[in-house]
């Protein structure tokens, strides 16, 4: 499974450069309206959706049909997606935290103190989870539908986790659940396990269809 | 001789086409040549063998193992398609990198050595590199973790003669020891003339004949005649016949028994191309 990953790793770093100019200009743009806040999850994101380009680059040379001739098993390889997935997405939101430090500390408006470091910190882990959420359920999609289809159904992958999050809020509230500061910050302690449980149950997934699908 | 690969009445059924019963086995220190016109199943044969489609019933062992139990099997088979897998930005050095990852039994100094007898650039990447470049990167790749049977699928097209005759001489060195298969699928059936010991003929998704190259290459013989000879050859030494603008061509089984029987007609050798339009473009007596 290491090759796998290695594979990855290596064939966007071909990409590491068009990368860089993307970010630089969003950042640029990001640094005069939302601050370092809304760049640490913009660059969670623009990582999370790089997993679409190693697919991408997978179907061009039909790299799933040579890899099932070495020793390695269907489940493998969709392991191997979501890990990459995840040291994308960690990669993201460690830059976006980085990058967003250094917009604070340059922005007179923003002062470099504990309580801002602590939210720049839960920011970058709040971007970490949706990156992670988000990602895990593009990874089905691209096995079922392939990529170019899966680009196109890329919002269904932020649409479906928004919209069951809503619906359950909206769902508590009818049933006269008060959404209280406290509340909220312990519903935040618990989202890592809801990311986790989100994770597996699309992993399955993957598995299934993956396993299915002649290759 | 011990077998190597054991392919046992594997059948396999889509919309519009059927792989049926197809069975032959592939002996140690062997080269097994697959020959079929486009569509007649030899690559889908290949990927059920792999384990890359599954099949709708048969059975396939290397060493008397099934593939689907024992994923280290594969560290014994070195696979190379009609294109390289890998993404065309990584060089031969990343490539054996990732490699060296994949396969226990991958040896690194075994493949640079096939990198420098290749005349590979390690690290130029492989969209620089030209077909028959890549062609044998992939054969470097499929060499280097020790495999004691090689698949190759359609491996030598595209190829020009002098790099075909390079890369038939490795495949000759590797089955040397008496210990290494090959199997190989091709339309290049003047390769597999030059090295194949038993070619197996796939036409329309069923095994047509699995018989010793020599026996094709020495027994087989056809006839060349016209409408009024061809009435006067016995049916039962005609396997298969096809109609030409201003000839018959004749395919007999024994070349010598059709020379002696029939002295007025030409009984030229039968090349498999030959023998592969025959069947596939004439009609078939027996």
């Amino acid at each position: 499974m290491k090759s796998l990953i290695l594979k990855d790793l290596y064939n966007i770093g071909h990409n590491v450069r068009s990368l860089v100019i993307s970010m630089i200009f969003c950042a640029g743009i990001l640094f005069f309206t939302t601050g370092g806040e809304g760049f640490v999850y913009m660059s969670t994101i623009i990582f999370t959706m790089m997993i679409l380009t190693t697919f991408a680059f997978d179907e061009n040379c039909k790299w799933n049909h040579y890899a099932m001739t070495m020793p390695v098993s269907k489940k493998d390889i969709v392991v191997s997606k979501y890990a990459v997935m995840i040291i994308f997405t960690a990669t993201g939101a460690v830059v976006g935290l980085l990058v967003g430090a250094v917009f604070a500390a340059a922005s007179k408006s923003a002062e470099m103190n504990t309580e801002n470091m602590l939210e720049m910190l839960t920011n970058a882990a709040a971007a970490f989870l949706i990156g992670i959420v988000f990602g895990s359920m593009e990874i089905p999609l691209v096995f079922r539908f392939g990529t170019e289809k899966s680009r196109l159904l890329m919002f269904v992958s932020f649409l479906v986790p928004a919209a069951l999050f809503f619906g359950i809020y909206k769902l508590l509230v009818t049933a006269g659940v008060e959404f209280t500061d406290d509340l909220f910050l312990r519903i935040l302690c618990f989202s890592p396990l809801f990311a986790v449980v989100w994770v597996y149950v699309m992993f399955k997934i993957s598995c299934a269809v993956f396993e299915r699908r002649e290759i | 001789m011990e077998t190597l690969l054991k392919v046992e009445n594997i059948c396999k059924e889509y919309d519009g086409f059927k792989l049926d019963n197809v069975s032959f086995t592939i002996p140690k220190g062997t080269i097994m040549g697959l020959v079929g016109e486009n569509g007649a199943g030899k690559s889908t044969t290949i990927n059920i063998i792999l384990d890359i489609i599954k099949k709708d019933s048969g059975t396939v062992t290397f060493w008397g193992k099934e593939l689907s139990s024992d994923k280290n099997i594969k560290e014994d088979i070195g696979v190379v398609f009609d294109e390289i897998n890998f993404h065309e930005t990584l060089t031969p050095e990343k490539v054996g990198k990732i490699c060296a990852k994949a396969y226990k039994q991958w040896n690194g100094s075994t493949y640079n050595g096939y990198l420098k007898r290749f005349g590979l650039p390690a690290d130029n990447e492989i969209k620089t590199l030209s077909k028959g470049m890549k062609m044998k990167l992939s054969i470097a790749i499929a060499l280097s973790h020790d495999p004691k049977l090689l698949i190759l699928d359609e491996a030598t097209s595209g190829l020009d003669p002098v790099m075909r005759d390079d890369i038939l001489d490795v495949f000759l060195e590797f089955v040397q020891d008496e210990e290494h298969s090959i199997m190989m699928s091709s339309h290049i059936t003047t390769d597999l003339e030059k090295i194949a010991d038993n070619i197996t003929f796939i036409h329309k998704g069923s095994v047509f004949f699995s018989k010793l190259k020599d026996e094709l290459r020495y027994s087989y013989g056809i006839i060349r005649c016209g409408e009024s000879d061809f009435k006067k050859i016995a049916k039962e030494d005609i396997l298969a016949y096809r109609r030409e603008e201003y000839q018959l061509s004749v395919l007999v089984a024994d070349k010598k028994a059709a020379k002696r029987k029939y002295r007025n007609m030409v009984v030229d050798d039968a090349a498999i191309d030959d023998i592969l339009l025959i069947y596939v473009k004439g009609e078939q007596v027996r």
